[in-house]
């Protein structure tokens, strides 16, 4: 594989990775797959691209506010949709995947109505590129790789160093036995939404300009998370990354090698077989997921 | 509800409560044939449908559409509803319903009705196939899974455009049965009382064993293992049901536009079937053909007003999902036990469906 | 009534339908049932007793074959059923109930227990599949539903198409029982048949059990609550830390050092 394809490879590694670990919170947190997350981060990217590309704000501001608004709408999916359903149902699986498949509904509609169909290309926050060895690498992909380390960085720690942090997993395991012992469950569970709806709205602005962005860029961008998180497992923060790394340089390889339309049967095949034979990916929990 | 705690003894019909003459009468008769009174009532329904299909053209493609979408979502009945299986690759099974009639007449020679059976039965083993890929995981894991499933499906109607025409898609020969083309009003009305005969059966399997250990399947699971039934063969079977009811209404789908293309079993078909149920009520697979009219209604009357449709839909979605789960037609139930009971009886059903 | 029963002292006459030899269970290094042995015949009733903690969950989840024992041998009639599935066990002719009703709230009684009567006829993925289709056409229940109609008249449950979620929780236990019976069963395991205290639920049960027995059902009933059981079994296990700590008729446990250290935590004597 040539060098530029390696950086590709890099940086879809941190973009799913990014969103992995937005999932890995939501399924510790409140032991649920935020299938909405994709469409967060397509949704935050298109705010800002609409932004920038229309009413001339500055980029930095846009992405921020679009980071902003991404990690409000995971906290008001949870608060108006999620959370009562899931406590109307007594923590039933099935209403609360349809309710979060609802919100990814909504938000992609949203999208399109308020950004339209058409796709918008993102704008870079560092436009300034570096040639290395023949291959170019933008600004941006290193911004993204920074922020992707420093991310998984900050939760590896955050989970570790502080108290809610703690509680995230003991609330995820057995809500009603994290309530008993006086954990706050809701603002635990609310705390994980608003981190993985802003991981998602950073992930989304800084990918967007890669590709552009659409508004049902959000559903793909959710299934190469869910991906990652097959893939990689939930044993350890640092799971869905390396999860990410694999689908990234399996993607890529399959499409230099064989073109775009295997991209989409590898990934299938891929979440195929570990659901078969490795249904907690590599790095496997001993918790239930 | 004083009714329930002190009930009659089982068997017994309660009669008409003293001075209520009238609308009592009438309600236990309805109770009494509640079983006659929901054929008829579906037929007149069906045949209202007829009636207006029998109007100018394009009323026969809305009319085929709502079918379509009627038996997609009877599709999800059995095995989201009853089950509580939640499969995604609903899509695809339409997809394949709708091909298979395309390739058995453009590449094969014979009547497109062959790729009727063909399409339910590829359907229904992928559908085990995908299910016994995931049968020891949770909900989210075969949503996702058969998410991924969907959208390669998508790709290859795209991609091979060898076997399926690529974005163009490929022609469905009009179907012959007998040497006689049908015609596209006879295919509407095939549509319609195929709707309508599966919505009958579905209503009978609901009542039947297999319809009760499949619900007590979705929420006391240990039951049915307790009761010497294999859970997850159950729900498996469910999956295989429900993936031939949708690729029946691919078959449909494409007969009566003579041409499976891919952009018709995209992942918006996706979203359509898993709210479908729900927007019209649970308790009955009626509820799910009441989804399929409004859907269609919504998604092609109101795109009218610029595009807005579908969003509108969405956030009814939500609206009925946090507010009204039991659906219109749960609400609609709900309106008649009041009812009911304001008349002084009660209103369940005493007996089970003969 | 099963009073007399008890009164008449163990009856040996029936054949053995449940037994447990030697069975064990432990948990990394905690030995949560030690080398219980037990055996309960046609037309007895066995009631297994013993504090919280003292093993009887596992006991049950072992010989329903939710957990696997790591010792020991437990056969259903001659059938042995150590480490087969739960719904093996079925099929050999055990029912049972659960600790917390398992009930579908929003399906009604007679659905509830029907599903008690059908296990035979989805033996195989084929078998589902031909159920299905056949269902779709024809119910093919009117034997079972005079069977359930009888069995609720029997059990004291009225209103057969009523939700379960308007039940009081005596009442869901009883239609637990029905739908355990509903296939003539040859072991009966009541699992904690008197948890939440409805003295109404204690009469009708009773009086349910009576009838079973009479029948040549084995029932074994686990409870910690030792009066009431006392009151209506042939004899009493009691369990203590995982062993079984005695074995005899109601009268002869009651009046045991046994029974009286392990409830009351005094000394023999």
């Amino acid at each position: 594989m040539p060098l530029q394809l390696w950086i590709s490879v890099v940086e879809l590694s941190c973009f799913a990775g990014l969103i992995a670990l937005g999932f890995f919170l939501v399924l510790r947190g409140a032991d649920l797959f935020m299938f909405a997350l994709g469409p967060l981060a397509m949704f935050g990217a298109m705010f800002g691209a609409y932004m920038v590309s229309r009413n001339g704000w500055p980029v930095a501001l846009a992405v921020v506010v679009g980071v902003v608004i991404a990690s409000g709408l995971s906290v008001a999916s949870e608060l108006l949709v999620v959370r009562p359903i899931h406590r109307r149902t007594g923590g039933e699986e099935n209403p609360s995947i349809v309710a979060i498949v609802a919100v990814l509904f909504l938000l992609e509609q949203l999208a399109g109505t308020l950004f339209g169909r058409r796709p918008l290309p993102g704008s870079a926050l560092w436009r300034d590129s570096f040639t290395v060895g023949g291959a170019v690498i933008s600004g941006q992909a290193i911004l993204l790789v920074a922020v992707c380390l420093l991310a998984f960085g900050g939760v590896a720690w955050w989970l570790r160093g502080s108290a809610t942090g703690r509680m995230l997993r003991a609330v995820g395991d057995n809500e009603r036995a994290a309530a008993i012992l006086g954990i706050p469950v809701a603002k635990v569970r609310m705390v994980a939404f608003a981190m993985a709806g802003a991981l998602a709205g950073i992930a989304g602005a800084l990918f967007a300009t890669k590709g552009g962005v659409t508004f049902t860029s959000g559903l793909q961008w959710t299934l190469v998370g869910f991906l990652a998180v097959i893939v990689g497992g939930l044993g350890s923060v640092w799971a869905p990354l390396v999860g990410a790394v694999i689908v990234a340089l399996l993607q890529t390889w399959t499409v230099y090698k064989f073109g775009q339309a295997m991209e989409d049967y590898v990934t299938f095949a891929v979440a195929f077989l570990f659901f078969a034979l490795r249904p907690k990916g590599i790095f496997q929990t001993k918790v239930r997921i | 509800m004083t009714e329930s705690t002190k009930k009659p003894p089982i068997q017994s019909e309660p009669a008409v409560p003293a001075g209520r003459g009238g609308p009592a009468a009438l309600v236990l008769l309805l109770r009494r044939h509640r079983w006659s009174a929901e054929v008829v009532v579906t037929l007149a329904a069906a045949a209202l449908l007829v009636a207006y299909g029998s109007g100018p053209s394009f009323r026969q493609d809305y009319v085929v559409l709502i079918c379509t979408y009627g038996l997609l979502a009877l599709g999800m009945y059995v095995p989201y509803i009853m089950s509580g299986s939640l499969s995604l690759a609903y899509n695809a099974y339409l997809g394949i319903g709708a091909y298979a009639c395309a390739l058995i007449s453009t590449k094969a020679g014979w009547s497109s009705l062959w790729g009727v059976p063909i399409g339910m039965v590829l359907s229904a083993a992928i559908a085990v196939l995908l299910g016994l890929a995931t049968r020891k995981l949770t909900g989210f894991y075969l949503a996702g899974v058969t998410l991924l499933f969907g959208v390669a499906f998508q790709v290859f109607l795209l991609d091979r455009v060898s076997i399926t025409g690529g974005a163009m898609g490929m022609t469905v020969a009009r179907p012959e049965l007998f040497g006689q083309s049908i015609k596209r009003y006879q295919i509407m009305v095939v549509g319609v009382v195929l709707v309508w005969v599966v919505g009958i059966l579905l209503a009978r399997l609901r009542q039947s064993p297999y319809g009760v250990v499949v619900r007590l399947r979705k929420d006391v699971p240990q039951v049915v293992e307790a009761s010497g039934i294999s859970a997850g063969n159950t729900g498996i079977v469910s999956l295989a049901i429900g993936a031939a009811i949708g690729s029946l209404g691919g078959s449909l789908f494409g007969m009566m536009g003579g041409v499976a293309q891919p952009e018709s079993f995209g992942l918006h078909i996706i979203f359509l079937a898993i709210f479908m149920p729900l927007l019209g009520g649970q308790r009955s697979p009626w509820g799910a053909v009441l989804g399929a009219l409004i859907v269609v209604v919504f998604t092609f009357e109101l795109d009218l007003v610029e595009d807005t449709g579908t969003l509108i839909f969405a956030i009814a979605i939500l609206l009925v999902l946090r507010l009204a789960p039991e659906g219109l037609l749960g609400l609609v139930g709900k309106g008649w036990q009041r009812f009911c009971r304001r008349l002084g009886v009660s209103g369940h059903d005493d007996r089970g469906v003969r | 009534m099963t009073t007399d029963g008890a009164a008449s002292g163990v009856r040996d006459t029936g054949e053995v339908l449940l037994s447990c030899v030697d069975v064990g269970k432990s948990y990394g290094g905690v030995r949560a049932v030690r080398d219980v042995s037990l055996e309960v015949r046609a037309g007895e009733i066995v009631g297994l007793v013993g504090p919280n903690g003292a093993g009887k969950t596992t006991l049950v989840d072992v010989i329903t074959g939710q957990q696997q024992a790591n010792t020991g041998d437990i056969r259903i009639g001659a059938i042995e059923m150590t480490g087969s599935p739960s719904r093996r066990a079925r099929l050999a002719g055990f029912s049972r109930t659960f600790q917390h009703p398992q009930l579908a709230l929003d399906m009604t009684v007679r659905e509830n227990i029907l599903i008690g009567g059908v296990g035979e006829r989805f033996g195989s993925p084929w078998r589902i599949f031909g159920q299905a289709v056949a269902g779709a056409f024809h119910p093919g229940t009117k034997a079972l539903d005079r069977r359930i109609a009888e069995l609720a008249n029997d059990l004291g449950i009225h209103g057969l198409h009523r939700e379960v979620a308007d039940l009081t929780l005596g009442e869901q236990r009883m239609v637990e029982v029905a739908r355990a019976l509903l296939r003539r069963p040859r072991v009966l395991l009541l699992d904690e048949p008197f948890a939440g205290g409805d003295p109404r639920g204690v009469s009708g049960m009773t009086n349910a059990l009576s009838r079973i027995v009479e029948q040549g059902c084995a029932v074994l009933v686990v409870d910690h609550n030792v009066d009431i059981v006392a009151s209506l079994v042939d004899r009493l296990v009691l369990m203590d830390q995982g062993a079984v700590a005695f074995q005899g008729t109601p009268a002869q446990a009651l009046a045991s050092a046994q029974m009286r250290a392990v409830y009351f935590g005094g000394t023999a004597g």
